[in-house]
């Protein structure tokens, strides 16, 4: 036989057997993998409490990555992923067939510049405030200066849910600005005197002022006893019923332990959450 | 049927219309790539965001892009001008063009980095080459108009680029503006495969002909062989790993400063440039000739390039920070303001390309280096209260100094040049502009770290008291750094070759021979200038 064609028969089968291998090491792999996708207002609870089950169970690889709540549900139902994550309640349509659980509760945290004397507003104000009709923050018990409302960006995980709670399928107001992430919300607020606006609460940074909503303060006792108005549950939503490594994972984030990694990452906030600004260091493109 | 009937020129190479499709085709490809970077520089927190990823992976997202073009720019001139520029140029925007799709339905962070890594070697497909085809394709006399028409497609599309992207994200959602370009790149393709071009601009002849030389040598040579020799795959490698490991650390020192490892990385990118140095001297065929330093001219002039581009990258990385946190104006008003620098760079740059076609380069790059120096003097005194007035002015004359430089420079480079090093410097003005990018980004990472530490200032929203003064000494730092730049600038501006060159010849031997081996056509184009 010719010398070429031995070698290369010697190759395919080289070849052959590694993909055969890697299959069926990757197979096994899976097999142990759990993964997450979902909302990115409930990614740093997750990612918690993936790290501590991980220390505890290091056969078990989990992986979380973010999108949005409608990026959970839609991953989980075809069977993409093994859990969508959600901050926001389902619809029936969406929820058929899916297993919901509650991991942990979150304050959506109304914020202002920290010059503004105002301390609170009610539901009814904010309303009054994003749909246009209140402009002057003298009409809510502050100075006389413009409100600059602002909302973030369109398929904002964080927008609907406050949309649900504030707007009532009302427009916003021309005067409404929109910023397009978290820390462009923060520095917006921080800047600008007359600006209100809201991030999830694990975003909050000590440089803004947090508002109370109808009187009541966002804290841990009022989201979980769900007297903040603006409290959303964080889920985990598996299709069907749980079994093996998901189901056990599933157990741990609703015993004791995992519902004080919840508590920790959600209220004990660090304000370093949004270091991440890339606006500046533009890039060569080529041209 | 023959394939090359379907693409057949919907006009002839004798219209003399001609040269304008083939310039609005490489514009629109220039402007694909601003306006992406420009969208993407915009959307790339929200894509953090979304994602939940962190910081490093983020720089990754836009600096892979970076890095591969990099690496690849020089050796794919080469094979562009062997095989053929425009199939190059449109073969290079289809994979471009996919590569954006891909972006857009990617599903992780990860997935982004590979594809922008992709989409960097297809950048360097058509960087590699459009200077070349524009040199070849316009006379010299209008070759100023046509590069001062690139600028414009260029500062156009970092200038609107922002503008669209923040709307498109906040109205559309940000992962369309990967389909936002598309357009851009498709228009170019059908545009070049069916307008004609000049023969003379497709291939460097040069090279091929030394490719038929050594197949007159030797007949029986393999392909491979004498690719392989004119390719100069080693010194491709080298070239690549030490430009690999210096853009590398340049990226990382960006945000945190030099450590230990990054000096022991830049040692290493200085040994591969050694050794690719070295290889280059032995080979007979390489990648890159030294001998083009020996003009005068070009060597002042590729210098000016750099410096122009790190003077601009230093003030582009460090102003965002200072209007949002020192002076505190919102995220997107500090990207308008900085489109500024763009439109106003936009707006001489044909002037300045057809300009530089009447009255010669260097007034031109006078004028430039000059608002080089105006510009970082102004921005130098700006302060923690700078009235809005000084900083519009600041950012216009900044915008002068780009534009007034940019397409009388390039016209220079590529008239100064003889024949047989066209493709060679086509590719290196890009290297040059991509290491001037990044230099200015470094440097003033570097310097800002010098006053104030990256962890200080990286989380606060606004710099108040002693906080915002460390800023202010390391942000007039960067700018005295900046207005020393301008003045090398302003020198390498000058007419050397009057003032240094007979004391050069004197004392180096072939010196200003790079201009002796053109063509009587090329002197008589170096003459003008």
């Amino acid at each position: 036989m010719d010398v070429k064609i031995k070698y290369s028969i010697v190759i395919v089968a080289i070849v052959i057997v590694a993909i055969a291998g890697y299959l069926i090491y990757s197979d096994f792999e899976n097999s142990n993998t759990i993964t997450i996708t979902g909302s990115t207002s409930v990614v740093p609870v997750a990612q918690a409490l993936a790290t501590a089950y991980m220390s505890n169970h290091p056969g078990v690889k989990i992986t979380v990555s973010g999108g949005d709540s409608g990026v959970g549900i839609n991953d989980v139902r075809s069977g993409q992923v093994d859990i969508g994550a959600s901050s926001r309640n389902l619809t029936s349509s969406e929820a058929e067939g899916l297993s919901q659980y509650i991991i942990g509760m979150d304050g959506i945290s109304i914020i202002v510049n920290q010059q503004n004397p105002v301390n609170g507003v009610s539901l009814d104000q904010l309303n009054g405030i994003y749909n246009g009709t209140i402009t002057n923050w003298n009409q809510v018990g502050g100075n006389d200066s413009t409100i600059t409302p602002v909302t973030r960006e369109a398929g904002s995980g964080t927008r609907a849910d406050f949309e649900t709670f504030v707007m009532a399928h009302e427009t916003y107001g021309p005067n409404v600005q929109i910023s397009t992430f978290n820390y462009g919300m923060l520095q917006m607020v921080a800047v600008t005197p007359g600006a209100i606006g809201y991030v999830a609460h694990d975003y909050l940074n000590n440089q803004v002022k947090l508002l109370t909503v109808n009187n009541i303060t966002l804290t841990q006792k009022s989201v979980q006893n769900d007297s903040y108005p603006l409290t959303r549950n964080l889920l985990f939503l598996v299709k069907g019923t749980p079994t093996g490594n998901v189901k056990d994972f599933i157990d741990f984030t609703q015993s004791p332990e995992g519902q004080a990694i919840v508590n920790n990452v959600e209220y004990n906030f660090t304000g370093t959450n949004n270091t991440y600004n890339p606006t500046s260091g533009i890039g060569y493109s080529g041209g | 049927m023959n394939v090359n009937n379907l693409f057949k020129p919907l006009i002839t190479t004798k219209n003399p219309r001609q040269i304008w499709f083939i310039l609005i085709a490489i514009c629109l490809v220039n402007f694909m790539f601003n306006f992406y970077i420009g969208m993407s520089n915009i959307v790339l927190p929200t894509i953090v965001e979304y994602y939940h990823t962190d910081v490093i992976t983020a720089t990754w997202i836009s600096n892979i892009y970076l890095l591969t073009l990099t690496i690849s720019v020089l050796f794919l001139g080469r094979i562009g001008g062997l095989w053929s520029r425009k199939y190059f140029f449109i073969t290079g925007t289809l994979i471009w063009v996919t590569a954006s799709l891909l972006c857009f339905y990617s599903t992780s962070p990860t997935q982004l980095i590979v594809i922008r890594a992709v989409q960097g070697i297809a950048a360097g497909f058509m960087a590699s080459v459009y200077y070349a085809i524009l040199d070849r394709t316009f006379p010299n006399e209008r070759l100023g108009f046509a590069l001062g028409f690139l600028l414009i497609a260029l500062a156009g599309g970092y200038a609107v680029g922002p503008l669209v992207g923040g709307y498109i994200a906040a109205y559309i959602g940000w992962q369309a503006i990967f389909l936002a370009v598309i357009p851009f790149g498709l228009a170019s393709v059908i545009i070049y495969l069916f307008t004609a071009q000049k023969p003379e601009a497709d291939n460097d002849f040069e090279l091929i002909n030394t490719r038929d030389e050594y197949i007159k040598k030797d007949p029986d040579a393999s392909s491979t062989n004498i690719i392989g020799k004119i390719l100069d795959y080693k010194g491709a490698i080298l070239q690549a790993a030490g430009l690999f490991t210096l853009t590398y650390v340049l990226i990382v020192a960006q945000k945190f400063g030099f450590s230990a490892e990054d000096i022991a990385l830049i040692v290493l990118a200085l040994i591969f440039g050694g050794l690719f140095l070295w290889v280059e001297t032995k080979q007979e065929e390489p990648l890159f000739k030294f001998k083009v330093f020996r003009s005068l001219t070009f060597s002042a002039y590729i210098t000016g390039l750099l410096l122009n581009y790190i003077i601009l990258y230093m003030a582009l990385f460090i102003l965002p920070f200072y209007l949002q946190k020192v002076i505190g104006v919102p995220v997107n008003v500090s990207g308008e303001l900085i489109s500024v620098v763009w439109f106003s760079a936009m707006i001489v740059s044909l002037l300045a390309g057809g300009l530089a076609d009447r009255i010669g380069v260097r007034p031109l790059a006078i004028t430039a280096a000059v608002s080089c120096i105006v510009a970082t003097i102004i921005i130098y005194t700006f302060g923690t209260t700078a009235q809005w007035y000084l900083i519009l002015v600041a950012f216009v004359i900044l915008g002068f100094g780009y534009g007034f430089y940019q397409s009388p420079n390039n016209k220079m480079l590529l008239s100064v040049i003889p024949l047989t090093f066209k493709t060679q410097v086509s590719a290196t003005m890009t290297l040059t502009k991509n290491l001037g990018s990044v230099f200015g980004n470094a440097f003033a990472g570097l310097i800002i770290a010098t006053a104030i530490a990256q962890t200080a200032f990286s989380g606060k929203l606004t710099l108040t008291g002693s906080q915002a003064a460390s800023f202010m000494t390391g942000f007039e730092r960067i700018f005295l750094f900046g207005a020393i730049l301008s003045v090398l600038l302003l020198i390498s501006a000058l007419d050397l070759d009057k003032y240094a060159g007979k004391y050069l010849s004197r004392f180096f031997k072939g010196y200003g021979d790079s201009e002796k081996s053109g063509s009587e056509e090329l002197k008589k184009l170096y003459k003008q200038n």
